[in-house]
């Protein structure tokens, strides 16, 4: 089955039109990687309108491509400008512009560039074998097992996420509870629908993403106002960018290393996707040879978080194809995306659906090869992108998100239920509640309720007494805990030291 | 005691679920309350418990002698938040001209006025107006044969 299943991968690539899509996902993905203030969930969430016209195999290498690229397009305003375009990129900061300070921004771009490309060919071969190690554990989960892993979902982009624990979960509360309204199946109620039609079907998915992502980002750039951007390095030729690339190759094995921290990082739902290029780059300072001169431009320090920051894509692409678990804030939209075609994430991916997981791990280390040949002669313009002033992207990206609004059932009222979204967003966004974890409650919560009555149905009140789904709500309780204990384990050591 | 912006959202969560939970209350089967009871509970406590741990926060603040006017210091100023309402505003102002008068009209209309007020110069604002509108035409009507919302006003006239 597994050879079918790669043969059938490789049939995918035969295919033209993917190329297409994995091109257009990374022209995209640059794009909004290098603007700061716009991102991969913003361009996600506007391509979304467009993924239900598309087959599964063409929508999601483009998602996939767009995500997998944005990095890269982030780590050129790091090292140009000083400033990520993406979180991640801030690792890649700390010795990227200081070595574009010190003239030598063409090399730290070629090394970052071929770094990223380096670390997606390891994540498209470990993930290939991720796929076997993580079936059989997949294979064993039940109907039972689904309810926890849903909520350890929630938990874990609630508790470990951005903003604080109590936000994190209040904010997955809230997208399971928006996702009750409309009509319920098993007793065929309408619930909080306040007599409207439109709400009988439930909220729609994607006014709701559009609102809680697209809309506040375009409030807060134009409020901001300007161009974040104001003076740029100069990149003086490719000869500079050259001297990066073989960087990269006579630190083979630091790259290689980051790469699989990287990979395992974001196997870790939550956090790990974000902490991996921090890791790889503490790691990378630790083995170094000059370890103090990291920090005023040593090229080591913009390798190993380049290569981790790809490699981790594998991982959580991974962990949410194979579990449903999304392994960051960005997986929500993935998840989402594959809800609008009608794909339900878990061990149907593993299965009927392997073909597509295959194919998109490897739309991974196509898309990132494809990002380092365009980007690499193109470095020394790149910068320029990130110039273009807030007050013409923001125009032109609302009404973007508007017409891709209408586009998705042609229903005008997803206008009003995104902009009542969008101030909800921003409202989260500036008191730190967790707008992924909020998405993630909303996505998963038709699946939490078919699977918790399915399971009452079937095993009575005591459905939760199965290894499985006692190790998960173990995991849970773990999360919960994980702060208080660290606080005073942490306190203690403080007291020690007084 | 004054409460802090932050205080104050927890309040409209926790009023909005117990409203919630009255509704769930009321639903007939319990199949169909059940889930909304225990999810909406869970939050309503949570939302208890950050409201009063950002009480408590408040009192530690002032208690230390730092008299934190809150301005929701890292939520935004007040000018901020009017600068949000003003763009948002924008943003809903052209979906209710979408809704009036269709995307053909509103789109130009919007790019003109709003990326005129943002200080961009005439040439750019007018070569948008006009270019944008007809890539939209170009791709959803032609391309997709999506018809683009024409507003309420021409359908009833229509």
């Amino acid at each position: 089955m597994t050879k079918i299943a790669l043969l059938q991968a490789l049939q995918n690539f035969a295919s033209p039109e993917i190329w297409l899509f994995i091109f257009i996902g990374v022209f995209i993905g640059i794009v909004f990687g290098i603007v700061p203030g716009l991102s991969g969930i913003v361009a996600v969430s506007l391509v979304l309108p467009f993924v239900f016209i598309l087959t599964p195999e063409q929508a999601l290498p483009l998602i996939i491509s767009i995500w997998a690229v944005q990095f890269m397009g982030g780590s050129v305003t790091a090292i140009l400008l000083g400033i990520p375009g993406t979180p991640p990129s801030a690792a890649t900061l700390l010795d990227g512009y200081p070595m574009s300070q010190k003239g030598e921004a063409g090399r730290a771009l070629g090394a970052a560039m071929t770094s990223s490309g380096a670390g997606s060919v390891v994540t498209g071969l470990v993930a290939l074998a991720g796929v076997f190690v993580v079936y059989p554990m997949v294979m064993a989960l039940r109907t039972a097992d689904m309810v926890f892993i849903v909520l350890l979902g929630i938990a874990f982009i609630g508790i470990l996420g951005s903003g604080s624990m109590i936000k994190g979960l209040v904010s997955g509360g809230l997208g399971l509870l928006i996702s009750f309204i409309g009509f319920q199946p098993s007793s065929g109620l309408a619930r909080f629908t306040f007599g409207s039609l439109y709400l009988y079907d439930g909220l729609p998915l994607l006014p709701v993403i559009l609102g809680i992502f697209a809309l506040p980002e375009m409030i807060t750039l134009a409020n901001s106002g300007g161009s974040i951007a104001k003076t740029a390095a100069v990149v003086r030729g490719m000869k500079e960018v050259w001297v990066g690339v073989r960087d990269v190759g006579q630190h083979w094995g630091l790259c290689v290393r980051s790469a699989i921290i990287g990979f395992v990082a974001g196997l870790i739902p939550g956090p790990g996707a974000s902490a991996a290029t921090f890791v790889a780059y503490g790691q990378a300072k630790k083995t170094s040879k000059h370890p103090e001169t990291f920090g005023s431009g040593n090229v080591e320090g913009v390798i190993a978080p380049e290569s981790a920051n790809d490699a981790k894509e594998g991982g959580a692409v991974l962990t949410t194809l194979a579990i449903g678990i999304p392994g960051s804030g960005d997986m929500v939209l993935l998840l989402g995306a594959m809800t609008l075609l009608g794909i339900a994430p878990g061990p149907v991916m593993l299965t009927q659906y392997l073909p597509l997981t295959i194919t998109l791990m490897w739309t991974i280390l196509v898309a990132s090869f494809i990002g380092v040949v365009i980007c690499l002669p193109l470095c020394p313009y790149l910068a320029k992108v990130a110039f273009i002033p807030s007050r013409i992207l923001v125009p032109v990206v609302i009404t973007m998100v508007a017409v891709g609004l209408f586009t998705y059932k042609e229903v005008i009222t997803d206008l009003l239920v995104a902009l009542i979204f969008g101030a909800i967003g921003l409202v989260m966004k500036k008191f730190e509640f967790n707008r992924p974890a909020l998405v993630l409650g909303f996505v998963l919560g038709t699946v939490f309720e078919r699977n918790f009555f399915l399971a009452l149905s079937m095993n009575g009140p005591f459905f939760f007494m199965r290894p499985v789904s006692i190790g998960i709500i173990l995991i849970i309780i773990a999360l919960f805990v994980y702060d208080p204990i660290k606080g005073v384990f942490e306190r203690s050591a403080r007291r020690r030291k007084q | 005691m004054r409460l802090n912006v932050t205080s104050w959202v927890y309040i409209s969560i926790s009023g909005i679920v117990a409203v919630s939970l009255l509704m769930s209350l009321r639903m007939e089967y319990l199949s169909s309350k059940l889930l909304p009871l225990i999810i909406g509970g869970v939050v309503f406590v949570l939302s208890v418990i950050g409201l009063i741990r950002e009480m408590a926060s408040e009192k530690k603040n002032n208690f230390a002698g730092q008299m934190k006017r809150d301005e929701g210091n890292d939520a935004g100023s007040l000018s901020e938040w009017i600068g949000y309402a003003v763009h948002g505003s924008w943003i809903a102002g052209f979906f209710l001209v979408i809704y009036l008068l269709g995307f053909m009209a509103a789109v130009p209309l919007f790019l003109l006025l709003y990326m005129k007020w943002l200080g961009n110069r005439w040439p750019v604002v007018i070569a948008f107006a006009v270019v944008i509108p007809f890539v939209l035409y170009a791709i959803f009507e032609i391309g997709v044969g999506i018809d683009l919302y024409p507003g309420i006003l021409f359908l009833y006239f229509d």
